[in-house]
């Protein structure tokens, strides 16, 4: 009896809440993470020559490999609308596709124009129309701004398809001068090299305006830092110091180099203005300072060191000169870089003798495995955050891959003949 | 003497029976009441079941046509609040409370409900009861399930 009564006071309670509590409040904290539908229909061409790019191929592929996006099969299309008046949204409605692109590819003086149009079929409207233009070998770019723009308007997140990655390559057997430094687009198409040399290259660091690349070459028998304009090729070797010269970073503005150097005794790290020359020591410490790299304020650097006895990543604020240590999860945490929004440290960590690319959240406070393979080095983030490039094996090989920075969706690129290695993604090209 | 004995044991005997009376009206009394309680309860009980059921349903269309965007982390939070008419179809909504949500994600909350449109199941319900909780009521989303 007594049982009962606390039960009807109970129910009634909650009724009574229910009912006189001035709304309800439902509760959701889940959700799904399937791929988005989207149907990217060929887009239409009127010239004599076929096109040297599918562009509606292109567009399709980047947006399925960001692993938020389904694509439905050409096969499965039932036309193959260029214009809005020809959209039938029933019918891809019909198709489970929950966005469209439609557009065109046209001939201008220089090139190419391409125009396309993004629907929500389920609401039937336009959400994105825009038109990129461009010379002749310019149309897989404009192929990947199209997917910038499209995955923008789904997404909120601005789309980093049309940036590009520079990494090297070294292969003894196919050339003699076996080094190389090479720029491709962000998915590995359009390889170009940039320099080849008989001795190592190292560590590539985009200038901020995606013009310039500034890396380690022991062209003249000793580490030296050179800064390489990618419009021009005109390479410039900035001072070099006795000992070790290395891993350059470039500052946020653009206008400083953050360096190693061994010339006061073991490794620490400077800043360089690069307009004045002037030099800076940074750190102070017998241990070993090293892979510098900036926060996205341009107020601090992120660095490795073995001060505690292993292998950590810390942030000094340059001001201050003040040390704080941002990784204790592990013996082993490396080659630590922010996401552009500061709130991620991508870094390599090693756990069982295996070196992985790790994410700790600096806001939270933890630290996530992305990926599970044996050796996985040097991550490198994309602009917009969503994926860190990386170089690891596969097969024997060794390969460049990405993974998102929440460890869903992992790609390789395609292969490349030799070692790859020391990827680094470009930021925003304009 | 016997008299005496005789009126004594009859007034003894009234005020037994008077004390029996008005225990079994006293008995009778509570056992209407817990009748009475016992109704209201089993009418609670329905109507709170019929409520929570409502409320699974509600969360359930929505959880399952609910896609994160990419930049969809543990700790956004957004708070919608949804109108309805009768036949379970939402009229409106407006965003009431949002932390640390991007615009991406506030898009994703409000297309998934969109996607919903009309919550059927709804339509049966005890008009009373629909009035009373489900013409407005708040839905909040923070994932917690995300990696990050």
């Amino acid at each position: 009896m007594k049982l009962k009564q606390q039960l009807v006071m109970l129910v009634a309670l909650l009724f009574a809440n229910l009912s006189m509590a001035s709304e309800l409040v439902i509760e959701i904290t889940s959700g799904v993470d399937d791929p988005v539908p989207v149907a990217v229909v060929p887009f239409a061409w009127t010239g004599n020559k076929a096109l040297p790019e599918d562009v509606a191929n292109v567009v399709e592929s980047d947006l399925e490999r960001s692993g938020q996006f389904k694509a439905l099969k050409r096969s499965a299309m039932l036309s193959f609308p260029s214009k809005q008046e020809d959209v039938h949204f029933r019918d891809w409605g019909y198709l489970n596709t929950e966005y469209l692109v439609i557009g065109q590819v046209l001939p201008t003086e220089k090139g190419f124009k391409v125009d396309y149009m993004l629907f929500d079929v389920q609401q039937q409207k336009v959400m994105d129309a825009g038109v990129f233009s461009g010379g002749r070998k310019n149309l897989r770019a404009l192929a990947h701004s199209v997917s910038d723009a499209v995955y923008e308007a789904l997404t909120g997140l601005r789309g980093a398809f049309r940036t590009r990655v520079a990494y090297v390559a070294a292969d003894r057997k196919v050339n003699p001068n076996y080094y190389q430094l090479l720029v491709a687009d962000a998915d590995g198409h359009n390889p170009k090299v940039i320099l080849k040399s008989k001795q190592p290259i190292m560590s590539p660091s985009w200038s901020r305006d995606a013009n310039k690349i500034a890396y380690v070459s022991f062209e003249s028998q000793r580490p030296a830092i050179y800064i390489q304009d990618l419009r021009t090729g005109d390479r410039q070797r900035i001072k070099s110091f006795k000992g070790l010269n290395g891993a350059p970073s470039w500052s946020p503005d653009g206008s400083k180099l953050a360096l190693v150097l061994s010339k006061d005794g073991n490794a620490e790290i400077y800043v360089l203005e690069l307009a004045t020359g002037k030099l800076s020591r940074v750190t102070k410490h017998y241990g070993i300072d090293t892979e510098p790299s900036w926060t996205p304020d341009g107020k601090n650097i992120i660095f490795t060191s073995d001060r505690g006895g292993k292998p950590q990543i810390y942030q000094v604020e340059l001001a201050s000169k003040w040390v704080e240590r941002l990784t204790f999860d592990g013996d082993y945490n490396a080659r630590g870089s922010l996401t552009y929004d500061g709130r991620f440290l991508v870094l390599v960590s090693r756990h069982d003798g295996r070196f992985h690319i790790a994410v700790q959240d600096l806001q939270r406070g933890t630290m996530t495995t992305l990926t599970r393979s044996t050796l996985d080095e040097s991550p490198s983030v994309a602009p917009n955050g969503s994926m860190v490039l990386y170089a690891t094996e596969s097969n024997g090989k060794d390969i460049l891959a990405a993974v998102s920075i929440d460890g869903n969706v992992k790609y390789k690129l395609p292969a490349a003949k030799g070692v790859v290695r020391e990827p680094a993604w470009s930021p925003y090209l304009d | 003497m016997q008299a005496e004995l005789a009126a004594q044991a009859k007034a003894a005997e009234a005020a037994r029976v008077a004390a029996e009376e008005a225990e079994l009206a006293e008995l009778n009394d509570a056992l209407g009441q817990s009748l009475e309680e016992e109704l209201a309860y089993e009418k609670s009980v329905t109507e709170a079941q019929a409520v929570m059921s409502a409320l699974a349903y509600i969360q359930d269309e929505v959880r399952k046509r609910w896609v994160r965007p990419a930049d969809a982390r543990n700790g956004m939070e957004v708070e919608l609040r949804i109108h309805l008419v009768p036949t379970g179809e939402v009229i409106n909504m407006e965003v009431t409370y949002r932390k640390d949500a991007t615009s991406a994600f506030v898009n994703s909350v409000q297309k998934a409900v969109k996607k919903v449109g009309r919550f059927d199941k709804l339509a049966g319900l005890d008009p009373v009861l629909f009035d009373a909780n489900f013409r407005t009521f708040k839905i909040i989303f923070r994932p917690e399930d995300l990696r990050l």
